[in-house]
């Protein structure tokens, strides 16, 4: 934030004032605390995460072969280093997840924007479509855009041939990667960006404008310099959560040859043999890279203040665009298209249609070639009710608890003095690192020889889905729980409240379309993950994205298409109906951004 | 097992060693035999109730013959647990040793792997053991309960001339990305049968079918979808994932080659740790027996590894095609420098 905009807003942080959180607190209380998180997390991050290094560091199984000093080397780094193909794998991963990234920012920043600050048409309608994509996994993402996109049968090539245009799409190329990550992501910086603009103060941007600051001006001083955390925050995890994904480059990227780190670590595990001291030497590469990354958001954003949340009432401020906002609304139709109708019309045809082969738009409409039979035969399957009804559970109890663990966390970090804090948040961070494919081999490594009746259940699932999902969940928590000023539990404090009556009264409330958005945020990503599922499932436990897969691998893309449309459905209502819920006294994030 | 059977099952393993498997099959017999277990048998499974399945052939595949298997059977519930090749034994490696293997029978088309994990098995051998051709058996404990084969497919929306044999897939004019290509080190069935196109079809093979320019795929289900949708014309592919789609009416066809019909025998077995293993015993001798193999041949388009099938193969003349099995211990000594050529031939990047 520049010296005008921190000067225009008027806002000052409040730290060292009498009665700053912790003061109330007995010292040795504040170590308890911090001590009861660090063994939470050194039981779902570090002990998992050293499993891995350790697969890294050696050639074996750990829990086959047992692991002695003498097999601890860096033989695989050093193989991992000296192949040329990990280079172009981590390169092409980089241009991919880049480009993808800065287009994420660029259509969420615009949306958000669009949705909260200006007074277009239908903009409560136009939110909730923009973030169906969100429900999409990957791999069905992938394939949707392969029936648009593909140079030789894609619908919108077919379409281009029949009225006469020459040219064609391929979306099997690096931007066509760029594209389908941009658009599928933006989502997740609209969240972040549109929660941060909505909480902001709007007389911050008036008395820029009573200073005689152009609305442009405003905005590029103002606005967008104050929600600058949210903006780093959704780009850095748009980042590595694209780092991470398989089922787009997977569907894209290798019909054109076009490997990226996960597809390459994909299939170190999936050869046979499998090579997963390999692959987890890969990933240790993508943890670095991303501790960097995350290195430098805290780095950008280290000694400012970004505090837009303070005890004065306000209503968020929607400008009036006059006649633009028909401009802005055409605009939003158009990215809906893009992301919404095109895709989803995709699914349609492939979940309907006998089979996928459309010889020319007449046959397109040829209606002897749809059906129900891909949801007969899914629904004849008993795997697939099974695998609904379980995800369904994995998914609350994640929400839940990591809900819970993730605002301990968030609050810790962000509004308490408390020891080790630092480090509490470093550890966080780590899972954001490592890639689920690789991270789910070692939540088999680390938790299997637990005693008691763990594994096997869907308990281990949500324990893995908590750990692997915690950064995202923290980070969406922290960015509300940073912009509400201090001043507002120091005037808890001076009325008597003690600390756990603060949080309950006074930041819980203020804080809870983040608490919400998060807790959505981390339903989905659980009803969506596959990487550590693939390991951790049983006879009795099958969850959603492993049938998916299952599915898919079977080569029977209307059936993935039908499962995939049930699954859009189940999230799209469970999300309706949690913001119902969470209406009153914060409007959902999700819902209206 | 019988000391017949079991003398029998030993032979036929001192021939493993030999040449590969190269056969044309005895005619196959007018109907398959009935499946009769012994009542103690059927009583023993009836108190297990239920069983855990292991597999890595494909779920949907399974799903039928589950469904099947349970039509004569309908008091053993069978779970299932799917996983690439791979994966399946990384998890069962893992469960093992941490004493939490959950499998009662584990499929794997690996027969390499499954071998390397022979002591997780329990001693087990079907009724007809003797009726196995023996240069499919790896091991005493490990039996095909599924036969995979490769054959020659198209998309006859696409190709108005498709291919007749192994060889036409190096011609020229099905160059430019029209044939797509599993990657060899995708597991098990690939491996055996770039085995084929180097030992039988010759030395070159590869580098002339790598010249058509081929578009990789990593695995054969979304090649197989590809074909369908044609993106690419033309494939080698298992036929048990293309006859199901052929059945279903979708356009694709598939013929095997003249050259030779290479087959990928499973290696299935029941673990010690099984803890239904009469459930798991009659799962394993209804899929070996004569009527088990004929429902894999007929609904999924398997082959079988029985001597004398129990019924003709769709798409297979016994006058003119022969199968092809490798050599196992070639098969587990030539796999990485072999793979290491295939993918530089292929510029596959590994």
């Amino acid at each position: 934030m520049d010296g005008q905009a921190a000067s225009l807003h008027g806002v000052q942080t409040t730290s060292g004032r009498a009665g700053a959180p912790g003061r109330t607190q007995h010292p040795s209380w504040r170590w308890i605390w911090s001590g009861v998180l660090i063994a939470a997390l050194a039981f779902l991050v570090i002990y998992p995460t050293a499993m891995l290094l350790l697969g890294a560091l050696t050639t074996t199984n750990p829990v086959v072969e047992g692991v002695s000093v003498a097999d601890v080397s860096l033989g695989n780094f050093l193989t991992v280093a000296g192949n040329p193909n990990v280079l172009i794998a981590l390169a092409n991963s980089m241009i991919a997840c880049g480009g993808g990234t800065l287009l994420a920012v660029a259509i969420g920043l615009a949306f958000a924007w669009v949705v909260v600050r200006t007074n277009t048409p239908c903009k409560a309608l136009i939110a909730s479509a923009g973030m169906l994509p969100l429900f999409v996994p990957p791999l069905v993402a992938g394939v949707a855009w392969a029936i648009l996109g593909s140079p030789r049968t894609g619908l919108i090539n077919l379409v281009l041939a029949k009225i006469g245009i020459p040219w064609r799409f391929d979306l099997y190329s690096m931007p066509g990667m760029i594209f389908v990550f941009g658009i599928y992501y933006a989502p997740y910086v609209y969240m972040f960006t549109a929660a941060a603009l909505r909480n902001m103060d709007p007389s911050l941007e008036e008395a820029a404008e009573i200073s005689g600051a152009s609305p442009t001006r405003t905005m590029a001083t103002v606005t967008f310099p104050l929600i600058l955390p949210a903006i780093i925050s959704g780009m850095l995890l748009s980042f590595v959560v694209m780092l991470g994904i398989y089922g787009i480059p997977a569907t894209l990227g290798t019909p054109a040859n076009i490997p990226v780190l996960t597809t390459y670590i994909f299939a170190l595990t999936a050869w046979s043999p499998p090579l997963y001291n390999t692959a987890a030497a890969v990933a240790v590469i993508l943890m670095i890279v991303t501790g960097l990354l995350v290195y430098a958001q805290q780095r950008v954003l280290a000694g400012r203040s970004y505090t837009t949340v303070a005890g004065k009432a306000f209503r968020p401020r929607a400008l009036n665009l006059g006649p633009w906002r028909f401009l802005t609304l055409g605009l939003a139709i158009v990215y809906l298209l893009v992301v919404v109708v095109l895709p989803s019309l995709a699914l349609l045809i492939a979940a309907f249609r006998r089979f996928l082969f459309i010889r020319d738009i007449p046959s397109l409409f040829d209606m002897k070639q749809y059906g129900w039979q891909h949801f007969i035969k899914m629904f004849d399957n008993p795997l697939t009710v099974t695998s609904i009804i379980n995800s369904m559970k994995v998914g609350l109890i994640t929400a839940l608890v990591g809900g819970v663990l993730a605002f301990a966390i968030g609050y810790t970090t962000t509004r308490t003095r408390a020891p080790l804090k630092r480090i509490i948040d470093v550890i966080t961070t780590i899972p954001v690192a490592i890639p689920g494919l690789v991270i789910g081999v070692a939540y088999l490594w680390a938790w299997i020889g637990l005693p008691g009746g763990l594994y096997g259940t869907l308990w281990i699932l949500a324990l893995a889905f908590v750990a692997r999902f915690i950064p995202d969940t923290v980070k969406a928590l922290s960015t509300s729980l940073m912009q509400i000023h201090k001043e507002l539990e120091e005037a808890a404090w001076i009325c008597g409240r003690g600390m756990l009556g603060t949080v309950f009264s006074v930041v819980l409330p203020l804080a809870r379309p983040g608490v919400v958005a998060a807790m959505t945020l981390l339903f989905i990503l659980a009803i969506r993950e596959l990487g550590s599922s693939l390991f951790l499932y049983s006879s009795g436990t099958m969850v959603m994205a492993v049938q998916l897969l299952g599915y898919y691998e079977g080569g029977n893309i209307g059936i993935t298409a039908a499962f995939s449309l049930v699954q859009m459905v189940l999230l799209g209502v469970l999300i309706g109906f949690t913001n119902l819920l969470s209406r009153g006294a914060a409007r959902g994030v999700v819902r209206s951004g | 097992m019988s000391l017949l059977s079991r003398r029998a099952t030993l032979a036929s393993l001192g021939a493993i060693a030999s040449a590969p498997l190269l056969v044309r099959w005895n005619p196959a017999k007018a109907a398959p035999a009935k499946f009769e277990p012994k009542p103690e048998l059927v009583e023993a499974a009836k108190k297990d109730g239920e069983m855990v399945l292991y597999t890595a052939a494909f779920p949907e595949v399974m799903q039928d013959t589950i469904s099947t298997f349970n039509k004569r059977f309908p008091f053993v519930r069978v779970r299932m647990v799917r996983a690439s090749g791979g994966q399946l034994i990384t998890r069962v490696q893992s469960e093992a040793a941490a004493g939490k293997l959950e499998a009662d029978v584990l499929d794997h088309s690996d027969r390499g792997q499954t071998k390397n994990i022979e002591d997780l098995f329990a001693e087990y051998a079907p009724p007809n053991a003797a009726d196995y051709m023996p240069e499919t058996l790896v091991s005493p404990k490990l039996w095909p309960t599924i036969t995979a084969s490769w054959a020659i497919a198209w998309n006859p929306e696409v190709v108005k001339n498709p291919p007749k044999s192994w060889m036409d897939l190096t011609k020229q004019e099905y160059g430019d990305g029209q044939i797509g290509q599993v990657i060899a080190p995708s597991g098990g069935t690939t491996w055996t049968r770039v085995m084929f196109e180097r030992q039988v079809l010759g030395e070159d093979y590869w580098a002339k079918q790598a010249a058509t320019k081929p578009k990789l795929y990593p695995s054969g289900a979304p090649l197989s979808d590809a074909v369908v949708r044609g993106e690419v014309g033309i494939a080698p592919l298992l036929l048990n994932i293309v006859y199901p789609k052929m059945k279903a009416g979708a356009p694709i066809q598939a013929i095997y080659a003249p050259e030779g019909i290479p087959i990928n025998p499973y290696g299935s077995g029941i673990p010690k740790s099984a803890k239904h293993p009469n459930a798991a015993r009659l799962w394993m001798d209804w899929n070996l027996s004569e009527e088990g193999q004929a429902d894999s041949i007929l609904a999924q388009g398997n082959m079988t590894s029985l001597k004398t099938p129990p019924v003709n193969p769709p798409l297979y003349d016994p006058k003119t095609e022969k199968l092809w099995s490798p050599n196992f211990e070639q098969y587990r000594t030539l796999h990485d420098a072999w793979l290491a050529d295939w993918n530089k031939t292929y510029g596959y990047r590994q």
